[in-house]
């Protein structure tokens, strides 16, 4: 299992002078896979189980753990739930794009709560500036000397909320840390913490007074996940759940119940399960007929004419980590198509750009995309 | 001292200016008793100032030819006792002498018996130059193509224009048609030769997968549906459902995973058959 993590270490595809020097039997097997070595290869006997190994079942457990601590407080949403396990697992950032009042903030929120991990949230405003963020050298009067305040960016989990609202210079210096995963203060360099999550989230209307992300900072996010509402059963029950929040005392007053105070304190597991989840996605196997798939949609979104800007190598990279988070989730340790294309929107549709003629022929991102996944028209 | 250039040259620019404007030539104090003539040149309006007339007020003959050789015209009338001065324009178009007294008429129609008042017309031309240099003639060839000219440009403009608005627009839809135009059963058919012969590149495994996708897809007229829904679908079929697990063993699971072997030949043999039948269609 292992062999096959350094297969795809450092965020690289596989090349072929990697397949020729890993000198492992899975890979030897798999690149031997094609045409008649196919044919005698599943014409031989069979040599181990279907069912994943012990260490890969635990992180499932895990997994359904945090599915159903979240599932306590958080009504639907499988899918956002599902990304931002993704994302936590590949150490991918992710950013939501939906309408306020879809329990971004409070997905977030119980899900570091669930893993133990640090949370903050940042509300992004017109005036912030990057020192909120980042961190800024204060005068110590007591000693007179400078030292340094470290800002809410030195968390694991960093909910950006409404990171749109905030100006350039501000989501550069955010998307700089989410990058290179440290911080320079005063000429001094700081590593964030291991693991460090960035989840970002936007508005679709209100554009007044926002600064669009561009598509370059746009393709540091692994992930661009469009929320919807919930549907007419998972409403009734928000509701119905809503209704018996109650009240909580508090000295002489009291104030009504949130969301929020149904999360509970304990974690479902520590960031040792986090870390054997993080390995197991290393593992889960990838093939060169996925790694294909991948290479044929990415290179249609560059030659397509209804785009003007296609997917980065990022797109691929992001495709591959993406899918075999999917796949681990979903209790697999090998990817499929399915996860490629179920993931296919929150990883491409933001990294691609229509052309004027599209637009002028009133063509939408998603189109474009589904007529790049079909084979055909 | 650039502002006494600027005030300097605004100076000589006012003064050439009004050198340059043609200015009439004003002669005051003219009146019916004088008998000194006055002159002017061809076309340069000669101005008589407070020029007294006896009599009732008088007013410039109007014209009923287009063709007089001298034109007055009365700029204003002032009374004068029982008589009336007057400021007259008087402007000479061919060489001469003009009695101005024969261009104006009493208002109220009664006789003028007026002294004359001559005004020489002289000409600046000389005497064989009475008439305009005529204009060279244009010998260009341009001037007498220029009509059908104009005519054939607006003709190929406007064949441009439908061009780009049907046939360019019509190109970019057939770019996008152009990679698509074959059909499932055509591109499937050498692609299951060749997995059935063992000559199958990776590539070419993931291109025949995403095939029978869209062959299933077809069959049960799933077209509508979005990529990862089509899959889920599929996944749910009976029939569908074995396929994919059996190319899941084929192609993404690890080497040597599946229980029971895929054997390439009976996965694919009715696939091979669907091609040829729909291909020949």
């Amino acid at each position: 299992m292992k062999r096959v993590a350094c297969r795809f270490s450092c965020n690289a595809l596989p090349n072929k002078r990697t397949q020729r020097t890993n000198a492992t039997k899975k890979i030897k097997i798999d690149s031997s896979m094609t045409g008649q070595d196919a044919t005698a290869q599943v014409n031989s006997t069979p040599k181990a189980a279907d069912e994943p190994n012990q260490e890969i079942k635990e992180v499932i457990e895990f997994i359904d753990k945090i599915r159903t601590r979240v599932a306590t407080v958080v009504v639907g949403q499988d899918v956002v739930v599902e990304r931002l396990l993704i994302a936590l697992f590949t150490g991918g950032h992710l950013l939501l794009q939906g309408v306020p009042g879809l329990a971004k903030t409070l997905l977030v929120s119980v899900l570091s709560k669930t893993i133990d991990l640090e949370f903050a949230r940042v509300q992004f405003t017109i005036d912030l500036l990057p020192s909120d963020i980042l961190g800024s050298e204060v005068l110590d009067q007591k000693t007179n000397e400078f030292r340094v305040h470290k800002g809410p960016v030195f968390t694991n989990l960093l909910l950006a909320d409404e990171i749109n609202r905030a100006a350039p210079k501000v989501q550069g210096a955010l998307l700089e840390a989410m990058q290179e995963r440290k911080v320079t203060i005063g000429g001094e360099n700081f590593s964030l913490p291991a693991p460090f999550l960035v989840i970002a989230t936007q508005n679709p209307v209100e554009q007044a007074g926002t600064f669009e992300l561009p598509e370059a900072q746009l393709d540091r996010f692994m992930m661009l996940h469009r929320l919807v509402y919930p549907k007419p059963e998972e409403e009734k029950e928000i509701l119905r759940r809503n209704a018996q929040l109650g009240i909580r005392v508090e000295g002489k007053g009291a104030v009504a119940q949130t969301e929020f105070d149904m999360l509970s304190n304990e974690p479902a597991g520590s960031s040792e399960n986090l870390i054997a989840a993080m390995q197991a996605v290393q593992q889960v196997y990838v093939s060169e007929a996925f790694i294909e798939h991948i290479v044929e949609i990415v290179n249609r979104t560059r030659n397509h004419p209804l785009l003007e800007l296609g997917c980065s190598p990022r797109a691929g990279i992001s495709l591959i980590k993406a899918s075999r988070a999917r796949a681990l989730i979903r209790g697999r340790h090998y990817v499929v198509p399915d996860d490629l294309y179920a993931l296919a929107e929150d990883v491409i549709l933001h990294r691609i750009r229509l052309n004027y003629e599209a637009l002028a022929d009133g063509h939408t991102g998603t189109s474009v995309l589904q007529s790049i996944l079909r084979e055909f028209d | 001292m650039i502002r006494f250039s600027f005030i300097l040259s605004l100076l000589i620019i006012s003064c050439a200016s009004g050198v340059m404007t043609a200015a009439p030539v004003q002669v005051t104090g003219a009146n019916e008793n004088e008998t000194a003539e006055l002159n002017t040149t061809v076309g340069f309006p000669l101005r008589i100032l407070q020029n007294k007339i006896a009599g009732s007020h008088l007013i410039a003959k109007p014209y009923t030819d287009r063709r007089v050789p001298a034109m007055v015209r009365i700029i204003e009338s002032f009374p004068h006792g029982s008589d009336f001065r007057y400021d007259i324009e008087f402007k000479g178009f061919e060489p001469g002498r003009y009695n101005v007294i024969d261009y104006l008429q009493r208002a109220d129609d009664s006789e003028l018996a007026s002294a004359p008042l001559w005004v020489n017309v002289d000409p600046i031309l000389a005497a064989d130059k009475v008439r305009p240099i005529p204009l060279p003639q244009n010998t260009s060839q341009f001037r007498s193509y220029y009509v059908p000219i104009l005519f054939v440009s607006g003709i190929v403009w406007l064949a441009g224009l439908l061009a780009i608005l049907f046939y360019g627009r019509g190109t970019l839809k057939k770019a996008s048609v152009v990679i698509k135009t074959t059909t499932p059963a055509e591109k499937m058919r050498p692609l299951i030769d060749a997995a059935i012969a063992g000559n199958l590149t990776s590539a070419q495994q993931a291109e025949l997968e995403r095939i029978l996708s869209e062959f299933w897809s077809a069959k049960l007229n799933l077209g509508h549906l979005p990529a990862d829904q089509l899959r889920s679908t599929l996944r749910e079929h009976p029939e569908a459902t074995k396929m994919l697990e059996q190319i899941d063993y084929w192609l993404h699971r690890p080497a040597g995973e599946a229980n029971q072997p895929v054997d390439i030949n009976a996965l694919l043999k009715p696939y091979q058959g669907q091609a040829t039948t729909t291909a020949s269609e």
